[in-house]
């Protein structure tokens, strides 16, 4: 927000009406917004936790301001980087040019955790493996935006961005009329349509259903959510059987077939029959029905080769293989541990580098090297010898602030920004919800913003174009 | 709707209401026992754990308090009343987006309450209260059942769950207080006979609607009579009967105007389905019988029957709803080819 000291240009609105409105008005606006979510059961499960106790996703009331030109840049960015990544799965799994042409090593791919060799062949409704996509970008410390990962195979996070902007209305009304903020309200909508692309085209109304592990999920929450959005059924895999390659759910008044299933459990558990045996969460026979293309299933099995860890490193050289552009937002550096010569380079200077395990997400498996202690970082460098393909290394960038209300007054934490990309039924049709979610790491100097790890979120502002400077402020 | 979420909607409401009965027998107990000999005390409790059909504890009780825990605080007893809150809560939040915001929060609130609680000082100290809250939230949630919810087949589930449940539980009341009428149905009362019958009314909501009727004078046939064949107070079995009866007739007209393709022959019409079959006979013997009668076949097998047939009902309604048999003969898939 500050450049050296002063708000940017686009906060400067905010600013002076914040400073205005007092700490005392904006703790009673902060406990209004935790009651809301406090009523609304707006919550999460923390694993690990004997009595399974749902928490509130820790909220912060000052919300978090994007300029229209950087969004521009933002969205052209992700668009053009998940036409790249669906381009890059197909090929994968069928003609394999990117590893012909010698773009990407075959072993890194075949090696991958997240490779799934029963989707080689597979021919996927529209070509589109990826339909819903979450990407996490930082600022750099030049101002720019940058990707840190993206998440391909079941991103959750998207019914924070929806229930932070409601609660936000309810709390500061006023700002709302004359700010230029765009609205976020019809992702539902958007990725209703897109999983409605998915169905074949001879099925006049397709059955579309959510699929839950169930209630004992962190993120059961947000699976009720978006399908009480979507106004479809959630269902659980016991609802579902699969006759002759045909998908059908269990209903009172006998079984109904079901089209596309949004499906929000992990490759693993998706059928017992072909992946983990002892999964109760999936439906045996489900991917014999997708292999025959009876039923449409997002996003796809094996996308996790495309947002592995060491793979991302090649995400700027896929963009220009397939769509022959440059990149329009830029990666961190990364160093692949299993190259020998970044090996050396990394392991003398791991207390400057954040390692990563390649098939983790979530915060875990992770070295910060600055903060961790020597111990923690010889355990690493075990670790990374003992296997190098399973590890990255990238320089430890210092996530940009913002300011936050903590403990009645204003505060500065690390954030970052999970942006959630749609593709809409083809490869080349992109719909970016103009918002995000901003995660927040609430522990003082923490770099750590996942919520499963003390993180927390506010809600994130993109402003329409003219709305850039000293817009909003009078009655917030 | 799902089959998995009218069962949760279904057991939902059983449990909420067995919650509400079991507080209510036992906040009653705890007052009656006030009145009674040390001995006349704990013959109650045993009636009321018959009632609740609990288990008795191995060992002879020496104490009333492991009884309280068994059936209101003891979390590990399926039978105690914070279990079935926690069991209705569960259930509900299976199918939170089918039920109201309003409905999953009040449960939800109970719920938060009893987990912050410690419940073996609440047990000692000050019982009532959670009694209190949840015979509250109970009539809360019914309540604003009534007032915020679609009358679709959700309703109807949570309504059959419901009534299946209080015809159980007033049964099994009338079975364990009055067993004795069988064999000798002309002994005297005592005072402490009266102070048991008052509870036992006031147990079910029922003491001030038998008073009504049949002024404040008790008597045990008058009481069977009231809980067992009154058509009009909600807690009575015929009048519970009577709602299974219109739900499960509610259920049909809805299957009807949908094609039943995939089931397995069971009814495949808007024909009287099973579950219909059984209520419909329990209820006409009760509709068309006098106290008289009921006293000569012996009451303890008058009841039993309603339990049976309300086992029965439940079943017959899972065959037809819930885990139905699949007939995969008539599955025809319009196509197996890929488009």
């Amino acid at each position: 927000m500050y450049i050296q000291g002063l708000p940017r240009p686009h906060y400067q609105g905010l600013h002076q009406t914040l400073s205005a409105l007092g700490a005392d008005e904006l703790r009673r606006r902060q406990a209004a917004a935790d009651m809301s979510f406090l009523h609304q059961g707006i919550t999460f499960t923390v694993y690990g936790d004997q009595r399974g106790t749902e928490k509130i996703f820790p909220y912060d009331v000052l919300p978090r301001l994007i300029p229209a030109n950087e969004w521009d840049t933002i969205q052209r960015g992700l668009a053009q980087r998940l036409i790249a990544l669906n381009l890059f799965l197909k090929d994968v799994y069928h003609e394999g040019r990117v590893f012909d042409e010698g773009i990407v090593p075959r072993e890194l791919i075949w090696s991958c955790k997240h490779f799934r060799r029963e989707m080689r062949g597979v021919n996927v409704p529209r070509d589109v493996y990826v339909t819903v996509c979450g990407s996490d970008l930082i600022r750099m410390p030049d101002g720019r935006f940058a990707v840190l990962e993206d998440n391909l195979r079941v991103p959750s996070g998207v019914s924070y961005m929806l229930a932070n902007r409601q609660v936000m209305k309810r709390v500061f009304p006023a700002v709302f009329k004359s700010a230029g903020i765009q609205p976020i309200d019809h992702y539902a909508q958007s990725l209703l349509t897109a999983l409605r692309a998915l169905a074949r085209p001879d099925i006049a109304d397709p059955h579309i259903v959510l699929l839950t592990p169930g209630v004992f999920n962190s993120a059961y929450f947000e699976h009720a959510f978006l399908a009480r959005q979507m106004g479809i059924q959630l269902v659980e895999g016991r609802d579902l059987l699969v006759h002759e390659g045909v998908v059908y759910c269990r209903t009172t008044e006998g079984l109904r077939r079901v089209d596309v299933i949004y499906r929000r459990i992990d490759d693993d558990f998706v059928d017992p029959v072909v992946f983990r045996r002892d999964s109760q969460l999936g439906v045996p026979g489900l991917f014999a029905a997708i292999r025959m293309g009876n039923v449409a299933v997002a996003n796809a099995v094996g996308n996790g080769v495309a947002d592995d860890k060491a793979v991302y490193a090649y995400v700027p050289r896929l963009i220009r293989f397939y769509l022959k552009q440059d990149p329009i937002l830029p990666n961190i550096d990364t160093y692949l541990m299993e190259e020998a010569d970044s090996r050396a380079f990394v392991l003398d200077r791991l207390h400057e580098m954040v390692v990563k395990a390649v098939g983790e997400s979530g915060g875990y498996g992770m070295l910060i090297g600055p903060h961790a202690t020597t111990e923690q970082r010889e355990e690493f460098r075990k670790r990374i010898i003992a296997d190098p393909r399973n590890y990255i290394a990238q320089p430890t960038i210092s996530l940009s602030h913002a300011p936050c209300f903590i403990n009645g007054s204003l505060e500065s934490r690390h954030v970052d920004l999970r942006v959630y990309v749609i593709c809409s039924g083809s490869v080349d049709k992109v719909v970016i919800c103009p918002g995000g979610l901003t995660r927040v790491a609430l522990k003082k100097g923490s770099l750590v913003v996942n919520s499963s790890q003390g993180g927390g979120s506010k809600d994130t502002w993109v402003l329409s174009p003219g709305h850039d400077r000293e817009s909003i402020g009078g009655a917030l | 709707m799902l089959s998995r979420v009218a069962d949760s909607l279904y057991w939902m409401s059983r449990y909420l209401e067995r919650a509400g009965h079991t507080a209510s027998v036992l906040s009653l107990q705890l007052q009656v026992a006030l009145d009674q000999s040390p001995s006349a005390a704990m013959a109650g409790w045993l009636r009321l754990l018959t009632s609740l059909r609990v288990e008795l504890p191995g060992e002879a009780m020496t104490d009333t308090t492991a009884a309280l825990r068994l059936v209101g605080f003891d979390q590990n007893s399926p039978a105690s009343i914070v279990s079935c809150v926690a069991a209705a809560r569960f259930n509900a939040r299976q199918v939170r987006e089918q039920i109201s915001g309003e409905m999953w929060e009040q449960i939800n609130r109970l719920y938060i309450w009893i987990s912050n609680e410690d419940l073996d000082t609440l047990a000692t100290r000050n019982p009532q209260e959670l009694f209190d809250r949840v015979q509250t939230t109970a009539h809360l949630f019914q309540g604003l059942s009534d007032g915020t919810m679609s009358r679709g087949q959700g309703w109807h589930f949570m309504q059959l769950g419901r009534a299946i449940e209080r015809a159980c539980n007033v049964s099994s009341l009338l079975a364990a207080h009055f067993a004795w009428l069988d064999q000798a149905p002309t002994a005297t009362p005592t005072a402490e006979d009266y102070t048991e019958w008052a509870g036992l009314l006031r147990g079910s909501a029922a003491y001030e609607a038998y008073c009504k009727l049949n002024s404040a004078e008790l008597r045990p046939e008058r009481i069977v009579e009231f809980l067992l064949l009154n058509p009009d107070f909600p807690h009575a079995i015929r009048f519970n009967l009577q709602v299974i009866n219109d739900t499960l007739q509610a259920l049909e007209h809805e299957a009807a105007g949908v094609k039943i393709r995939h089931r397995a022959a069971s009814g495949s019409g808007p024909q009287i389905g099973e579950a219909r079959k059984i209520v419909g006979r329990s209820l006409a013997s009760l509709s068309f019988s006098d106290l008289h009668e009921i006293m000569q076949k012996g009451l303890t097998s008058v009841v039993l029957d309603v339990r049976k047939s309300c086992e029965d009902v439940h079943f017959a309604v899972s065959r037809q709803y819930i885990s139905y048999p699949i007939d995969f003969s008539v599955l025809t898939p319009t196509s197996l080819t890929p488009a």
